[in-house]
């Protein structure tokens, strides 16, 4: 509790910052200052009511509102379909999760009605509260981004206890489970949904684990509830249904929301007992890392693509690594890349010497808005109880 | 039988000959990339062709000289041409009708629509044509030099198709340039290569870009996703590409050749098809409007129309070429319903293009395609 007061000291002072630099941005341009500063204090005001309630951000005794989205990028059908097979069984929800409020979203409309990504920007890369707070309205994203904050938050104080954000990839992952860094209740569901999903499912299933700790610097659209959970699922072509897919964004989603309902009923220290015997009695989860990000647009680190014509590659991921998300590191020297007259482009170790790859060729990551290249991770553990990473002497061994 | 079959080589030969342009000029042929502004391979190979011709230009490694598509291909003039640019641009299939559909006469000449595509058919049957659709003459084109002879459009698939060869009935140097692509890539590893024959019953009924000129050929490979380039999706094309222009090239040289050598192309063909018939696939006669062949079709969702109602069930995904009989599992609805084959195209059918995202499209004719075994003779391309 003295940790997370401290924390909350920091978050304040932070909040308090940005509040007053958006005060004064807003006030110095010419139109609206009034309602600006209107906006303003109202963004300081619910910053101190966060301070004033308890903890947003992990640590819930119960979980009650439960928002599945879908369609966050426009062009990933396998969301859109899973969100409207959900609508159809409303009923059933009830009786099944009974202790669950489960809603359903369509994120991006207009992106989904074109079937493209995004229309300007991505809207998963809108939600950091630095960018919801400057209420920047000039891309479809932006505003959407807006909508979606008072509908699933407030960001600083969400009224949303769980947002799980389906999502489909072209590169070969599986099953992948995203959460965030130190979000003890999201890691516990992580490792309880690959444990069971393992058991129905033969295609791959990881949990990627972002390094964001601090829930208000999170982009992502999941980040705007008290905890944010992905269901990334792959590979399915873009624009594109595939039963298989669909099935597995499926059966991680039941599992997860029958965590939830778990989670209600036997409370967080029997539902941590219960994980660990999943994983023989261990407190440690192996995961996959992702790389700090470091180029603009990207959610976590990647090798960029060395030459690009807009958005349009112009090297190929070579065939040796294509498809083998998790699988296969590239080491320093080997070939990575192939030019348009066929020239091999080799990894030159900027990562590391030996790295492992995923959303290896994922056909949203040609985008800057995205972060274009290929993400790198890296195995290692968290604690099974708090969600952070384990700092081990040695490499964690892939599972 | 020997002599019987090296006269009807040469018939042959004489009558390929009056096909294409005059032996001593260059056989003019086109590579179209990016039809389908996403297929994103073909837009990747006509760059890296263009790369490869241009490099002549300069001076160049021995290896650039070597690979120079016009030290191999001597009696060949090759050109590419990027088919939709503005749907490159915003990797999109189409900006607002599928252009693969636009060069039938209706959509050519008869109906005058201001989409996008129609404006840009117009402007590639300038480039490349004009399309002739007088029926006697499709296959004797030879007087037009303006005219390009061979078009090679570049398109790739979301399905499990392979590498599939599409032409038209009734051209023998197109069939038979097929059946050599055929006969090259399956010697290599894990090449899955078909033919597969458009029935269209003239020139005007043929919608799509290659059959803007006497002798068209689409290449169609898959499964990529839309947007995406994968590099051995890219390979396959690009052997597909240049085992065809490498027929093309010795076609050409044979003519010139062939009161003193022996059909040499003939020979090796019929290695492979000792009969002078090759197997392939035939699709089944377009029925609704925006298909280039007939399709199972799904309902779509009444609020968005490009959104099927119901998905391929996981059981005939990726099981392009292959049969199904009438009450297999066929859809599956919102609810996990599984909608078995009706019967509707007969039974057993064989379906090809299975959850192409194309076909998503009313443009492009929504649907799973159907198709029937087949051979077409190599004497007459039928």
């Amino acid at each position: 509790k003295t940790m997370r007061l401290r924390h909350f000291d920091c978050l304040l002072i932070r909040n308090l910052i940005l509040s007053i630099l958006s005060l004064i941005v807003t006030s110095t341009v010419s139109l609206n200052q009034i309602s600006a500063m209107k906006r303003g204090a109202a963004a300081f005001g619910r910053t101190v009511e966060a301070l004033a309630m308890k903890s947003s951000s992990s640590t819930l005794e119960k979980v009650r509102s439960v928002v599945v989205v879908g369609g966050t990028h426009g062009n990933e059908y396998t969301g859109v379909w899973c969100i409207r097979a959900l609508e159809e069984q409303k009923k059933n929800l009830k009786k099944q999760y009974p202790s669950l409020s489960i809603d359903t979203l369509l994120s991006n409309p207009e992106a989904h009605a074109n079937n493209q990504r995004f229309v300007d920007s991505d809207l998963n890369r809108q939600f950091t509260l630095e960018k919801l707070l400057q209420n920047a309205r000039d891309t479809v994203e932006a505003k959407q981004a807006k909508i979606l904050n008072e509908r699933l938050g407030p960001k600083e104080d969400p009224s949303t206890d769980i947002v799980v954000d389906l999502h489909s990839t072209t590169s070969n992952m599986g099953i992948s489970l995203i959460v965030p860094e130190g979000d003890d209740i999201m890691t516990l569901a992580a490792a309880y949904v690959a444990h069971k999903c393992k058991a129905e499912v033969k295609c791959g299933v990881h949990i990627v684990v972002h390094p964001y700790p601090d829930r208000t610097s999170r982009p992502s659209l999941s980040s705007c509830g008290k905890c944010g959970f992905t269901i990334e699922v792959g590979p399915v072509p873009q624009g594109v249904l595939r039963h298989d897919g669909v099935q597995h964004t499926q059966t991680a989603l039941r599992i997860f929301l029958q965590f939830l309902q778990d989670y209600n009923t036997i409370g967080l220290p029997r539902m941590q007992q219960q994980v660990s015997e999943c994983y023989d009695h261990s407190q440690k989860i192996n995961c996959w890392r992702s790389a700090p990000a470091q180029q603009e647009g990207e959610m976590s680190g990647k090798i960029p693509w060395p030459k690009m014509l807009g958005n349009f590659p112009l090297v190929l991921i070579h065939e040796s690594l294509q498809d083998q998300d998790f699988v296969k590191p590239v080491k320093k020297g080997d070939p990575l890349f192939v030019e348009l007259d066929g020239t091999i482009i080799p990894y030159n170790g900027s990562h590391g010497d030996s790295v492992h790859l995923m959303f290896i060729n994922e056909g949203g990551y040609y985008y800057a808005s995205s972060g274009s290249g290929i993400s790198v991770v890296v195995p290692t553990f968290y604690e099974l109880k708090t969600g952070k990473f384990v700092v081990e002497d040695e490499p964690a061994t892939i599972h | 039988m020997l002599k019987i079959r090296s006269f009807f080589s040469s018939f042959l030969l004489l009558f390929i000959s009056q096909s294409v342009a005059d032996a001593s000029s260059p056989m003019r042929v086109t590579i179209v990339g990016g039809t389908h502004g996403n297929e994103y391979t073909g837009v990747w190979c006509i760059k890296s062709l263009d790369r490869r011709l241009s490099s002549s230009e300069s001076t160049s490694t021995n290896n650039n000289n070597n690979n120079n598509p016009k030290k191999l291909y001597p009696h060949l003039e090759i050109s590419t041409l990027l088919g939709n640019p503005q749907a490159h641009q915003e990797n999109k299939r189409f900006v607002d009708e599928d252009l693969n559909r636009q060069f039938s006469y209706k959509a050519l000449v008869e109906e005058f629509s201001s989409s996008l595509e129609s404006k840009r058919a117009r402007e590639i049957n300038q480039l490349l044509g004009p399309k002739n659709f007088d029926e006697k003459n499709c296959n004797s084109d030879a007087t037009k030099t303006t005219s390009d002879v061979v078009i090679i459009d570049l398109h790739t698939t979301t399905t499990n198709m392979g590498v599939t060869l599409i032409v038209g009935e009734g051209d023998p140097l197109m069939t038979r340039c097929a059946a050599y692509i055929v006969q090259k890539l399956r010697s290599s590893d894990d090449n899955r290569v078909s033919v597969l024959m458009h029935t269209h019953k003239d020139q005007k009924s043929r919608p799509n870009v290659a059959s803007i000129v006497p002798h068209g050929l689409s290449i169609e490979v898959g499964p990529v996703p839309q947007g995406v380039i994968r590099h051995d999706v890219v390979e396959k094309t690009q052997q597909a590409l240049e085992a065809a222009l490498e027929f093309l090239e010795r076609t050409q040289q044979q003519q010139q050749q062939q009161q003193t050598h022996p059909d040499e192309l003939e020979k090796e063909l019929r290695q492979s098809f000792p009969n002078g018939q090759v197997p392939c696939y035939r699709s089944a006669p377009a029925k609704r409007a925006g298909e280039m062949s007939s399709k199972i079709p799904w309902p779509c969702d009444s609020q968005n129309l490009n959104f099927p109602a119901w998905m391929v069930h996981k059981s005939v995904q990726d099981a392009d070429f292959q049969e199904i009989e009438k009450g297999d599992p066929l859809f599956v609805d919102l609810d996990g319903k599984v909608i078995p084959y009706d019967g509707s195209h007969g039974s057993p059918v064989l379906l090809m293009f299975i959850n192409e995202g194309g076909y998503y499209y009313s443009s492009s004719g929504t649907g799973i395609s159907v198709a029937v075994r087949d051979k077409y003779s190599l004497e007459t391309g039928k």
